[in-house]
Order: structure tokens, then sequence, then C-alpha cells
């Protein structure tokens, strides 16, 4: 397993659950160590499982923080219209259901193939396109808003 | 509406990343815990074939396609496919470099493989598929042509080799380093100068078997500024 390629969108994945960066990096690395300790083949599908559920347990603990109270950063310090587009994106998801968010991380963001999403989350095929699609158009209505 | 492919671009920029300190060091642990394996030649080669953008080999199949292209008369196919040949080689050169234009050259160089590594196998695998390609038309030209399989693949493979030289020289200059496409404009100028002189019958006139020496030369040239192209960029890198 290439752990370079999947730090970032089990992060990313992390992140857009608990809406922390901390917290998100020690989930994103938790996640890593359990799966360090069992033996899986698909790696992938598996991080995923793992992480929900740290997400899962978590959430029973504290209650987290909003996505759009986070402090926005710009990617390279600086450009004005990064600044704009980035605290877009973070409130436009902000405003998404919790599960419209994860299939819109997991599918648009982290770029997983249907069928894996369908494996990670449970969903039939037909029910994951039709709620991707909904997420999609409020998505993109928020960010036009 | 919004595309899928905007929307995607847009959140794919703008979502948050990890902190590469932090991230750095993990994967150092992570690493040490689980044995990290040594990764081979052959291994590297392959997994770089996963990172080589599908658009490149479906543009060199395309190009290699127009050998079945009707309208073209068959002894006019050989300079056709000779003078389509500069924007293979240039695809080649635009995929090597990919990641310093997209500047994450540095960031390459810092993983686990060396960016000497990497920039060697990416180059091997598209020529590799080129070259395979190129062997494949110039065996199907060859056998009905009067010039026969090598001279046909020479004739191929002289306007692969000049641009690819060139391209490469370009892309060490700080001209090719700001400007993406600049392999564009080296293959439209090996394009039109072998045009030029198929029109003007220059190779008609020409002593074919010769082209099989300048083709070799050209090849020895290519290799020689390839580990030039290497070893610059490893001292850039470093």
């Amino acid at each position: 397993m290439e752990i370079e390629e999947y730090y970032d969108k089990i992060y990313r994945y992390c992140y857009y659950k608990v809406g922390n960066k901390t917290l998100a990096e020690d989930l994103t690395q938790e996640t890593f160590l359990k799966y360090l300790k069992s033996i899986c083949t698909r790696p992938e599908h598996y991080l995923y499982t793992i992480a929900r559920n740290l997400c899962i347990d978590e959430y029973r603990k504290v209650k987290t923080v909003s996505l759009e109270e986070e402090t926005v950063e710009p990617a390279d310090g600086g450009f004005e219209q990064s600044v704009v587009d980035r605290e877009a994106v973070a409130k436009a998801l902000g405003k998404l259901s919790e599960e419209d968010r994860e299939l819109m991380i997991l599918r648009f963001v982290n770029d997983e193939p249907l069928s894996e999403i369908c494996k990670i989350t449970g969903l039939s095929r037909f029910a994951l396109y039709r709620r991707l699609n909904n997420a999609k158009s409020e998505l993109v209505k928020y960010l036009e808003e | 509406m919004m595309k899928d492919r905007e929307l995607k671009q847009l959140l794919q920029i703008n979502t948050e990343s990890p902190d590469y300190a932090s991230k750095d060091a993990f994967i150092r642990r992570y690493k040490k815990e689980t044995g990290s394996e040594k990764t081979g030649h052959i291994k590297l080669v392959m997994m770089q074939a996963g990172y080589i953008r599908k658009r490149i080999w479906i543009i060199s199949l395309l190009i290699a396609a127009t050998f079945y292209f009707p309208y073209v008369e068959s002894e006019d196919k050989l300079f056709v496919i000779a003078g389509l040949m500069p924007f293979m080689a240039g695809l080649s050169i635009l995929e090597v470099f990919r990641s310093e234009y997209h500047g994450v050259s540095e960031l390459e160089a810092v993983t686990k493989f060396s960016a000497k590594g990497v920039f060697f196998a990416r180059m091997t695998l598209i020529s590799a598929f080129q070259l395979m390609l190129t062997a494949v038309i110039s065996a199907l030209i060859g056998i009905n042509n009067p010039y026969g399989i090598a001279v046909s693949g020479s004739m191929l493979l002289i306007p692969w080799f000049i641009t690819s030289i060139i391209s490469l020289i370009v892309e060490r200059s700080e001209f090719g380093r700001n400007n993406r496409y600049s392999f564009v404009a080296v293959a439209v100028c090996v394009t039109c100068i072998h045009t030029t002189l198929y029109s003007n019958g220059f190779f008609q006139s020409l002593d074919m078997r010769y082209l099989i020496f300048v083709a070799a030369l050209l090849f020895a040239l290519n290799v020689f500024e390839v580990r030039k192209t290497i070893e610059t960029e490893t001292l850039v890198w470093n």
C-alpha cells in the first residue's frame, strides 16, 4: 500500500467528518495504525471503513466544531481569490448534510470509483447515483449563492 | 450549471490538505514500523505507468492508427506518419516534465524514489511504448514498400529522435521551463521541414540505406541528451 497516496484522502475524509484539523490528523494516523494491525488485501476500502468508525466514535465523545467555524488558510500563503474560493467551498460543504458531504468528498475530492463508495457507505449503486446528483445540485447552489 | 469536471477541480484545489511536516513525520515512523520494502527498477517503471495520463497513450495510438487512414495513398503513408512522429515525441517530453510544470518537482524529489529514477522510468515507459508502435507501423509499411522495414523504421524514427533531442535541449533552457507547450513549436518546425523536404523530392533522391546510419546516430545523440537532462535535473533538484 502506498501510504503517501492514501494519507491525504483519509485526512480529507476525516476532516470533513469531524471539522477539526488536529483531530482529523489524529484520526488519520490512528486509521493507519489500526490498519497496520490488521491484514487486508483491499486497502482503500478498509481504510475508509476504519476512518469512518473512528469518526463515529469521536462523535460520541464530543460535539465537533462546525466546518464554517474553522479558519481558512490559503494554500500557498496568499492570493485573495484562493482565500475566497476556499472559504466558499468550506461554507458550501458545511451546509450539506453529513451524508451528502461524505459522498461529495469521496467522489469529487478523493476521486473514488462508484463501486468503492458503494462498499464504504453501504448504498446501492442506484441510491448512490441519485444521492450524489442531489448533493451535487445542492453544493453548486450553495457555491453560486 | 457547473460541470462535474469544474466542480471536481474547484473542490480538489480548495479542500483541506494535511500538515506536511506532521504527515512526513508520521509516514517515516509508519514505514519504520512496517519495514519499507525496497523497490526495484522494474517495479518503479510499472508503478510510474499508472501515473502517465491516458491521453498520452491514446494520442500515441491515434497517430499510429493513421496507418489505416483510407484517404492517404499507400506510398505516402510512410511520410505522413513520419510527419506526425514529432508530435508523438513532443508528447512524451510533455509527460516526462509534467511534475515540473505543476511545480511539484521538489516534492517529488523528496519522496522515497530519486528524481532521477522517476524521470528515467517515465521516459523509458513512454519511449518504449512509442517505439513499439513505430516498430509495428514500420513492419506493416515495410512489407509492401520498396524501402523495406529497416529503412521505413528509420524514416519514422528520425523525426522522432530530432524532436526529442531538440525538445530536451529546449526543456533544459529557461524558455522551456517557462513554456509548457514549447514542444509544439519544435514538433511543428520538424514536421514543416520534413514535409518541405518530402514535397521537393529530397527523400526520393536519397540513398535510403544511409538513413539507417542517421537514425543510429540520432539514437546515440538522444541517449546522450536524456542522460544530460537527467543529470541536470538531479543537480537542479538537489
